[in-house]
């Protein structure tokens, strides 16, 4: 994911579509958690040769224990 | 001559007509009396086919009076969520984007059901390509039946508002990640996403772990709809070519020392409303009481499958709206126009790795179940017990509403909404069961087991 700031966001959203500047703010919101849901699967990915372990990831529903 | 004819479970409306005892004209007309007298309110269809409902319903009663077998759904009606195209009934997806859209053609699954006997009596009401309800949408949100003061829970909402108030037989959704699952839920409903690849999208579109699935009154009524949608499409690659069993014929079975799963320690972790929690305590008492050994387990993964499952939907439908959304935007819905261009912010990379893990976590819930010779995991359906609650923006982005439900749509594995009391506001809450691939039928067997130990399917909204 390389849209890492705001800047980013709002040049990427002008590149794709004629969003309105009312249609910044919610994109902004909802960009954060896809980028949360990305590094989360970044972090997810094991060394070449290995396998993703499940038995490594979360018992909870914040995905952080 | 039978009152209120569309009261009564679909199975026992197909038995009748059957019979003889009512026509199935009669109750297209009760059904079509209903959606008069309540639609204005409720908004659950937003298009309603009297005519051709009434068409297909005499050819039916016709060809019954002959001695034909016209299939195990003849002359009950269907309420189809408007993500599913029908012949001659606009399909809009409740987007000003589609207003004038009339398929000239049914889909393999709507003809699968008609071919049963179904009756597709009209569309039912859905968020804006699966968005966020707004009231900008081409037609404004659905109200729950069980307290019309209240939303429905989509995105399948006007499907669990439909069936809920009596103005279908039964109703078919969407699920992407819990989109038929959380309105059963919330509608005192069955509604069961099956295992993935049983029912073919094929004319549908939508995301490759979006699933189509039935909502009934009862558990034999979903099984009845089930059986009638799924097979083999030679055209769809996704579409299961395997055997599938025949769920009503094996509906009975004794479920006494199934084992069931209860992840604790993860349900604990969510933030469950309390009367969410009090109808699962009294579900998973009445499965003990049907003699099930609940099993407390380790479960793992959810968090990730559930970010997994939806990173594939942004991703998909991005990539679908990719063209109209630089040339038709102001036609949108302020809500689901921004929500479309979440999948233009990942790499191919962050997609791929999505579904790496969601593979994994596939095989490892597969395992899991296999391990300890489970027949089910038990959860609650949603952590929340109204829209409203679900709907707060930071939770609703994060997709809490959907923590239980959204990890197997991208394992595939089957999962059924059981209804499991009443919340505060009045509204239902629901249970969920999740089990193997391809073992729907454990999920049917189980869920009909415990709709006969309780009462819930047979009450229905006063409104």
């Amino acid at each position: 994911m390389e849209y890492r700031t705001d800047e980013q966001v709002i040049a990427r959203a002008h590149q794709i579509a004629p969003v309105t500047d009312d249609d910044i703010e919610p994109l902004i919101n909802l960009v954060n958690g896809v980028r949360e849901y990305c590094d989360l699967m970044e972090s997810l990915m094991p060394e070449l040769g290995d396998e993703i372990d499940v038995t490594k990831m979360s018992r909870n529903m914040d995905g952080d224990a | 001559m039978v009152d209120a004819p569309h009261f009564l479970a679909l199975s026992e409306q197909a038995r009748l007509i059957r019979e003889g005892s009512i026509t199935s004209v009669e109750l297209v007309q009760a059904h079509l009396d209903q959606i008069s007298k309540l639609n204005p309110q409720l908004n659950s269809f937003i298009a309603v086919d009297p005519e051709g409902a009434l068409e297909q319903a005499t050819r039916i009663d016709a060809a019954l009076a002959r001695g034909e077998n016209p299939g195990p759904l003849a002359g009950v009606t269907i309420g189809l969520k408007d993500a599913i195209p029908a012949k001659g009934i606009p399909w809009t997806i409740n987007s000003r984007l589609f207003e004038e859209r009339v398929p000239e053609d049914d889909p393999p699954v709507v003809t699968r059901l008609k071919k049963a006997g179904a009756i597709v009596i009209g569309k039912t009401n859905l968020n804006e390509f699966f968005s966020r309800p707004t009231e900008s949408d081409l037609n404004p949100p659905p109200w729950n039946p069980w307290n019309p003061e209240r939303m429905s829970v989509g995105s399948s909402s006007g499907s669990g508002a439909a069936a809920a108030a009596r103005m279908a037989s039964a109703t078919v959704g969407v699920d992407g990640g819990g989109s038929v699952r959380l309105p059963a839920g919330a509608h005192n409903l069955y509604g069961i996403k099956p295992t993935h690849g049983l029912v073919s999208r094929t004319g549908v579109g939508r995301s490759e772990h979006s699933e189509i699935c039935p909502l009934g009154f009862t558990a034999l009524d979903t099984a009845m709809m089930l059986e009638s949608m799924v097979g083999h499409e030679p055209a769809d690659d996704l579409s299961w070519a395997g055997d599938v069993p025949e769920y009503v014929a094996n509906i009975d079975a004794d479920v006494n020392g199934w084992r069931i799963g209860v992840p604790r320690a993860f349900i604990e972790s969510a933030p469950n409303e309390p009367e969410v929690m009090k109808g699962f305590e009294i579900f998973l008492t009445k499965l003990e009481e049907l003699g099930c050994e609940l099993v407390d387990i380790d479960l793992q993964g959810m968090a990730e499958a559930r970010a997994a499952t939806f990173l594939t939907l942004f991703s998909n439908s991005y990539q679908r709206h990719q063209k109209t959304v630089k040339t038709d935007w102001d036609t949108y819905g302020p809500q689901s126009r921004v929500n479309l261009l979440q999948g233009a912010f990942m790499s191919s990379t962050d997609l791929i790795n999505a579904g790496d893990v969601g593979r994994a976590f596939k095989r490892y819930f597969s395992k899991l179940l296999q391990d300890q010779n489970l027949k089910a995991i038990a959860t609650p359906t949603s952590p929340f017990a109204t829209a409203e609650r679900s709907r707060r923006p930071g939770e609703h982005s994060r997709g809490i509403n959907a923590c239980y439900t959204a990890p197997f749509n991208i394992s595939g594995h089957p999962s059924i909404s059981l209804p499991a009391g009443f919340g505060e506001a009045g509204i239902p809450v629901g249970a969920m069961l999740t089990g193997e691939l391809h073992d729907d039928l454990s999920l049917l067997q189980l869920s009909h087991a415990y709709d006969l130990a309780t009462d819930w399917s047979s009450l229905a909204p006063s409104i």
